[in-house]
């Protein structure tokens, strides 16, 4: 089993550099967790507010290291025949086809059922063997040459049985067909598990994951993200956007905007041509970073002083 | 530094946070890869390996940064002999020489290895502040302090009386830094001091989402609900009579 290239983790710096050049800003925090796992070889669990860049930054990392990004999707009733292996029953029913078929050649000279048998069992039984096994995200991020980045997309979502699957993978980097025994991976992959905290995990599968919880982003942070997502956007009203999104975060909401949500106000404020944000330019684009009405209606309450008061930021 | 790690992870556990050997592990791990130079690299690297979820990172927050806190010898402001330098003997204690010499740096060093020596892991209850203070101060050589004060006052001269009296007030500084270091300490190591954030975060909590550990706070809570509520509903009734 070997290990991805040490060459892109050499440094926490980077690392940060090297996901700014592909629009990912991720804090101090972010690196040295990516830094660590790496090194370690662990896998991490992400937590955090939707919309704050968790499964973005499993698909960053996969462009960085130019490995591919394998990605399972949990919901309920998620099963090992779907993440893990699923065996080729139509390719398993034309062999025993051939099998049938070849089965006097092969018994030719046996006498009786007893010394058919004997001699069927020197052949190698392959019904139940690789070559018939379909695999599924996991078992394909285990089977990659050069590795490969393996996305555990809303864990929290799957069940709890679901979560037993995983602590072999997770700790080992291999899984077991109970028909064919082991299969360890041929490159250890970057592990990422994303969660929303909707069910607590497990404390054994917390156990082999290094924690990352990243939050909402200080407005430093935010403008710095908008100004590498939003090139277009000017600095004034960078500047006032990012101040109006974090007055609205501290509103009593049902969603709060995330920071996908501002960028896309970012970008639609491109698209306006506006110069400055005026409370009728906010009141009239409030849909686009909040999806309910009653989220909309109490932003709507409070839009002239959050409006003045980001204005003043510039 | 294994040992200030492992006190660490003690001090963590006492608050609530579950580390398993694993994951104490990783932290020894981590901490050997980052190394020790960058405060904030330090506690990003061990918050991931040992927190494991909202409440615990909070709570591993508030205890990485009393446990590498400065002391208070480390703050250049106070000093015991802020006014005047004076030159120590040879034969002086050591102890005493820092305290007339101001020497900040060292006293801090000194504090710290009186504290490694006594092992400050063992308080737990504000009985034994004290008795810590005092093993503190006797490791850091508080006998040969109060025999060099002595030793002054009985030479009578001048600059003894002057050393005397420096001396003397450099012993209360010096009581008074260690109380503050024993006090931080104490909340420390002392479980009380994170229970608010852990019933913060369980008020909060789903009720599915709570753990059997988190059942005997829950309780808690609940208990302390009712006696609100009770106190609550007396007041209305009183209002309506």
């Amino acid at each position: 089993m070997k290990p991805i290239s040490d060459e892109p983790f050499s440094s926490v710096e980077d690392i940060q550099g090297g996901f700014e050049k592909g629009g990912y800003v991720c804090s101090k925090s972010i690196a040295t967790t990516l830094y660590l796992a790496h090194h370690l070889e662990k896998p991490i669990l992400v937590e955090g507010p939707a919309g704050v860049g968790k499964t973005e930054l499993a698909k960053i990392t996969s462009a960085y290291l130019q490995l591919p990004l394998i990605r399972l999707q949990c919901y309920e009733g998620l099963d090992e025949s779907k993440a893990l292996y699923e065996w080729k029953y139509g390719k398993q029913l034309l062999y025993t086809q051939i099998l049938k078929d070849k089965l006097n050649d092969i018994l030719q000279g046996a006498d009786g059922l007893a010394a058919s048998m004997r001699k069927l069992h020197e052949h190698e039984d392959i019904f139940f063997s690789m070559y018939f096994l379909e695999p599924r995200p996991l078992l394909k991020a285990l089977q990659q040459k050069d590795g490969a980045v393996l996305l555990v997309d809303e864990v929290d979502k799957s069940d709890q049985e679901f979560e037993a699957f995983l602590l072999e993978i997770l700790s080992d980097f291999q899984i077991s067909v109970p028909e064919v025994g082991t299969i360890q991976a041929v490159c250890k992959p970057f592990v990422f598990l994303t969660s929303n905290n909707t069910r607590e995990m497990s404390e054994a599968l917390k156990r082999r994951c290094l924690h990352l919880f990243i939050p909402f982003p200080d407005p430093k942070l935010e403008r710095k993200i908008i100004e590498v997502r939003v090139p277009d956007l000017a600095e004034s009203l960078r500047i006032q956007l990012v101040s109006f999104i974090q007055q609205v975060r501290k509103l009593d909401l049902k969603k709060v905007p995330s920071v996908s949500e501002t960028i896309d106000w970012g970008r639609v404020l491109v698209l306006l041509h506006a110069t400055s944000l005026t409370p009728d330019l906010v009141r009239n684009t409030l849909n686009v970073f909040l999806k309910f009405q009653e989220d909309i209606e109490s932003a709507e309450d409070n839009l002239y002083e959050m409006a003045r008061r980001a204005l003043r930021e510039f | 530094m294994q040992r200030v790690l492992q006190d660490l992870i003690l001090a963590l556990r006492g608050s609530g946070v579950r580390i398993s050997v694993s994951e104490n592990m990783d932290a020894m791990r981590a901490a050997k890869l980052v190394g020790y130079a960058d405060r904030e690299r330090l506690k990003d690297s061990l918050g991931a390996a040992l927190a494991k979820s909202q409440t615990e990172k909070e709570i591993f927050e508030n205890c990485f940064d009393r446990f590498f806190s400065p002391d208070s010898f480390s703050q250049p402001e106070e000093s015991p002999s802020r006014d005047v330098e004076m030159e120590a003997g040879e034969e002086d204690s050591l102890l005493t020489q820092m305290l007339l010499a101001g020497d900040n740096a060292g006293l801090s060093m000194a504090l710290r290895e009186a504290a490694e020596n006594v092992n400050m892991t063992g308080l737990r209850f504000f009985t034994q502040k004290s008795l810590y203070m005092h093993r503190i101060l006797r490791q850091m050589g508080m006998e040969g302090l109060e025999q060099d004060i002595r030793g002054f006052l009985r030479e009578g001269g001048f600059s003894s009386r002057q050393k005397a009296e420096k001396l003397l007030s450099a012993k209360n500084f010096l009581f008074e830094k260690v109380r503050d270091f024993v006090e931080q300490q104490f909340s420390l190591f002392a479980p009380s001091a994170t229970e608010e954030i852990l019933e913060k975060y369980l008020r909060e909590m789903r009720l599915s989402n709570l753990e059997q550990r988190d059942f005997a706070r829950m309780h808690h809570i609940i208990q302390k609900m009712v006696k609100r509520l009770n106190k609550i509903g007396r007041a209305s009734c009183r209002e309506r009579v």
